[in-house]
């Protein structure tokens, strides 16, 4: 089910009713979760529901194991256990195909032709998702940072929570579990507030995220048809339509958990003003960065094995989390790129400060903000072609385009900036995307919700109204626009 | 929580009733069908005498003006392009929820008509067929408009039911925004669909040699089964809302109707049978009577097998309908409702009146001839070596101002044809120069008259809709 369709619209209302009506009698109300998650999840594909629900079983009876026995080879193993399903799984679904073509795609290198033809699988919707959240209950248990719940009923609707199933935040045990043990009493304040960001994550999705991906399928589908500005315009566009989908489905999923209590961890923090790549991934897709850091950098040894090794074990994450968006060479690269330029920040860490200084450059007014943040924003967008592109021939071709065939003349012609879109759309795309920067940049000093709770009656009003008109009238929706979460893919 | 309640209730109320009011306004109020349903709605409450029902060929066939003019009752055409019997069933519904017509006229061309769609109704699946933008979004929110909505595509039933989902993105192109707001706002729907189907080009030459080479399957051309569902359910509404059924045809094009005579004709009185089991019905098949029409009274469209009127074919038509209807039903109409201020309630059957010493002005020339120099010095000619009538005059009439008013000529033969002038009668600024915007200017082509004598009449519309005619006592005669 998807968070902006008409099913969906139906879904919610009823369960949150029932919801806040079941809400004082926790056993009711985890079942009643955990029913509604799974139709949630069934109404995409039911028999992908059993890979879930083997998936909780399977942590969920690892980690009461683990907790019983001491034994540390008996413990690795019950911790193979989950990785092997979990990762198997996600192997399975996710990797076969792609390592059947790279095998099949090296061997043609040596002149040697393979005749393995790839299966034609299905990839369930928001697994590598799902197996990071249930694989972190289990390594936390094994590293005795967590205790394991002995309420199978409160486990299983966790890691079906179906605000966040499909696309994350990817949460923490230790954050989310504990919340299935509790009540809460409806507040009002906070359904509000839960339901204004639900509101943002729809604008979000619907009139910025969907509108740009006209221009930007557009491009990236027909690359041999443009030019170096329509790829960089394109590219631009991508950056923000990622963002918009990807932090619009975070503002919902953390959203529809407020109106029903539960609170999810932040998954993104305005990125695009980073001032390096290093604050980037502080800022975006929160969610996963630390959950690579705590569950493969840090085994790996993190910081504390020398510069070359820091630098090595960064690389690696970066190229595993490509790898995690997608089973394609782009991706890895994608991953590589940003591996590469956090280890150059890292290194140059310590020399930059005094260069900056013998220099007489203040790294902290506005314009170097901005200079850097530019440069940030360069250095993103140019990976996200190779994210983006349907092959790696299609990225090169593009980055070659942007660089070599960059036509001035065609910057503000209508043709270029217009590709697929009519001038309203475009004048509507602009207008959104400084809307959303401006009230981000706002929301980065003040709470603009609570702003808003002490505006008067008619403000507040008119202004839930004018939100709710605007994605009815500018949102991009219907039988055949409804596009899908870019996440929803990986 | 009682309080939160309220809120909600509240907030979904003034959502709900901002869309609802602004539902009919993401209509594009520039297209014909969506003002004949306009014209419904703007219709005072069981108003109506006569509904008409049917497809783009009633759009184009029947001018209700005259109807009322010549009947003195009070009618509605609603139609949609390309819609098959099915859907006038759901848009006969949507009437009935507004009106209880005395008479119900079907035109029968979607029944006799040779497209698949109109043939089968549904598909394999049990879907209703249709094509594209039809009647089901013209309708307001309603079970009629839920029902169709249903049949046609119902994974999608709450997305096309609303409009201001369906066409929310109209926004984009607001040239034609505004253009249908401003339709909207400035005249009546019924007047818009009149203007409208005011089509004054005929099949040319090209199109008439088309008709001449080609080959048309009468095979398709059938009364089937699901046709005679509904037609069935039509009747069966008829004697629920206790109206008339009257079943009458619109003239087609000759060379079409003589390629495939014995299909239609057959067909339209299998239709008449089958219907005159159930119950006692009018039939009139005016295609029949006439043998069709010859190229001068339809539509200049490429060739096929769906042929419309023109603008000189509507007059024709609808005055042929008047008089059957006048002659076969016995209508009490309220005269309440009787609208006694268009331009042919006032020249058809029109009476002489005393001259208005107010209501100046003069028809100069016409084809540059001046009447003082005919031979008779009323009546002009226009010879058969002449194309077009061009008219040059000017009106004036006191206390009204011309800037915010329109001029009008009415060219009347007989009391069964008479052309009302629109958007080709335009400002001539070396008539009438005494009085401001009083001249004025106007080409017809002459094939969009008929043969014989017509007299001219002025009329003066004011800036709020009132009406004033002068009888010019001058005349003209195609040859």
């Amino acid at each position: 089910m998807l968070f902006n369709s008409l099913d969906f619209a139906i879904f919610f209302p009823i369960v949150i009713i029932i919801y806040w009506i079941v809400s004082k009698k926790i056993l009711l109300r985890n079942s009643f979760l955990l029913i509604a998650s799974y139709v949630f999840y069934a109404w995409w594909d039911w028999r992908f529901l059993f890979l879930i629900i083997f998936s909780s079983f399977i942590d969920y009876i690892v980690g009461l194991k683990l907790y019983q026995t001491e034994n540390k080879n008996n413990r690795k193993k019950l911790l193979f256990i989950s990785l092997f399903f979990n990762l198997g799984l996600l192997f399975f679904f996710k990797y076969t195909n792609f390592f059947i073509e790279s095998f099949v795609e090296s061997f043609s290198l040596f002149g040697k032709t393979l005749n393995i033809n790839t299966l034609n699988i299905i990839l369930p919707v928001g697994i590598s998702f799902y197996t990071f959240q249930t694989l972190s209950y289990t390594i936390d248990i094994y590293r005795n940072q967590l205790k394991p719940t002995k309420d199978w009923l409160a486990f299983f609707a966790f890691v079906s929570f179906f605000p966040q199933l499909v696309a994350g935040p990817i949460e923490r045990a230790s954050h989310l579990l504990p919340q299935f043990y509790k009540t809460y009493n409806f507040n009002y304040k906070l359904v509000k507030s839960g339901l204004l960001l639900v509101a943002f994550g729809l604008f979000k999705k619907m009139v910025i995220a969907d509108r740009a991906a006209v221009y930007v399928n557009e491009v990236y589908n027909n690359v041999e048809d443009y030019g170096g500005v329509g790829f960089t315009y394109a590219t631009i566009l991508f950056a923000f339509q990622i963002y918009c989908d990807f932090s619009g489905y975070s503002d919902i999923a953390i959203g529809l958990a407020r109106t029903m209590g539960f609170d999810l961890m932040k998954n993104f923090n305005s990125p695009y003003i980073s001032k390096s790549l290093t604050e980037f991934w502080r800022r975006w897709h929160i969610s996963l960065s630390t959950w690579f850091r705590d569950y493969v950098y840090i085994p790996l040894g993190g910081s504390k094995k020398g510069k070359i090794r820091t630098y090595i074990n960064l690389f690696i994450v970066f190229v595993i989390s490509g790898l995690w968006h997608g089973a394609a060479l782009t991706f890895i690269i994608w991953g590589a790129i940003h591996g590469l330029v956090l280890m150059i920040e890292k290194a140059t860490f310590r020399i930059k400060q005094p260069i900056f200084n013998k220099l007489g450059l203040n790294t902290k007014n506005t314009s170097n903000h901005l200079f850097f943040g530019i440069i940030i924003f360069f250095i993103v967008c140019l990976a996200w072609v190779f994210f983006r592109a349907n092959t790696l021939n299609d990225s090169v071709y593009i980055i070659k385009g942007i660089f070599t065939d960059f036509n001035f003349g065609d910057i503000f012609n209508k043709e270029t900036y217009l590709i697929g879109l009519r001038p309203n759309e475009f004048r509507v795309i602009i207008l959104s995307i400084i809307f959303l920067f401006t009230a981000e940049l706002l929301h980065l000093k003040y709470n603009l919700i609570e702003l808003l709770n002490k505006q008067g009656l008619i403000f507040r009003w008119s202004f839930y109204i004018s939100i709710v008109l605007v994605i009815v009238l500018f949102g991009v929706y219907g039988d055949e626009n409804i596009q899908e979460f870019i996440y929803f893919q990986f | 929580m009682r309080s939160i309640v309220i809120k909600i209730v509240l907030f979904l109320i003034i959502i709900s009733s901002l869309l609802l009011t602004i539902d009919s306004y993401f209509l594009d109020s520039t297209n014909a069908s969506v003002n004949s349903f306009n014209s419904l709605y703007e219709a005072d409450k069981n108003s109506v005498d006569i509904v008409f029902i049917g497809n783009s060929h009633l759009s184009k066939g029947i001018n209700t003006n005259i109807i009322d003019a010549k009947c003195n009752v009070n009618s509605l055409k609603v139609h949609a392009g390309g819609i098959q019997i099915a859907q006038i069933y759901y848009n006969l519904l949507e009437i009935l929820k507004h009106q209880s017509p005395k008479v119900v006229g079907l035109e029968l061309f979607p029944l006799v008509h040779s497209d698949p769609i109109s043939n089968k109704l549904f598909n394999s699946k049990n879907k209703m067929l249709s094509k594209g933008l039809k009647g089901e979004y013209f309708k307001r929110f309603g079970i009629p408009k839920y029902k169709e909505i249903t049949l046609i595509d119902p994974k999608n039933t709450w997305y096309h039911m609303f409009n201001f989902f369906r066409f929310h993105e109209n926004w984009m192109n607001l040239e034609r925004v505004s253009k249908s707001l401003q339709n909207r706002f400035s005249v009546s729907a019924k007047e818009l669909n009149y203007n409208h189907n005011k089509i004054l080009w005929y099949l040319n030459s090209s199109s008439i040699e088309g008709y001449k080479k080609r080959m048309f399957i009468k095979k398709d051309i059938y009364f089937s089964e699901a046709e005679k569902r509904y037609l069935k359910k039509i009747i069966v509404l008829s004697d629920e809302y206790n109206f008339a059924l009257l079943l009458f045809t619109i003239p087609i094009y000759e060379e079409y109707y003589n390629k495939v005579k014995d299909s239609i004709d057959n067909t339209s009185l299998k239709i008449y049978n089958y219907a005159k089991e159930y119950k006692e019905i009018k039939f009139y098949d005016i295609n029949k009577e006439l043998g069709g029409l010859s190229a001068t009274y339809i539509m200049g469209e490429k060739v096929s097998e769906n042929q419309h009127l023109n603008y000189k074919g509507m007059i024709k038509t609808s005055n042929l309908l008047a008089n059957f209807i006048n002659k076969e039903y016995n209508l009490k109409p309220n005269s309440l409702y009787i609208n006694d201020n268009t331009v042919e309630k006032l020249i058809y059957n029109s009476k002489k009146t005393a001259r208005d010493t107010s209501y100046l002005g003069n028809v100069e020339t016409v084809n540059a001839k001046n009447y003082r120099d005919a031979e008779n010095k009323e009546v002009i000619t226009i010879s058969l070596t002449e194309s077009q009538v061009k008219l040059e005059g000017w009106m004036f009439k006191e206390g009204v101002n011309l800037k915010r008013g329109s001029k009008i000529i009415a060219l009347k033969k007989g009391n069964n044809f008479v052309y009302v002038s629109g958007k080709d009668l335009v400002d001539n600024s070396n008539q009438g120069k005494s009085f401001e915007k009083s001249g004025y200017s106007i080409r017809i082509n002459k094939y969009m008259l008929e043969k014989g004598r017509y007299k001219i009449f002025h009329i003066i519309k004011s800036h709020d809709n009132e009406l004033y005619l002068q009888d010019m006592w001058k005349w003209i005669v195609i040859k």
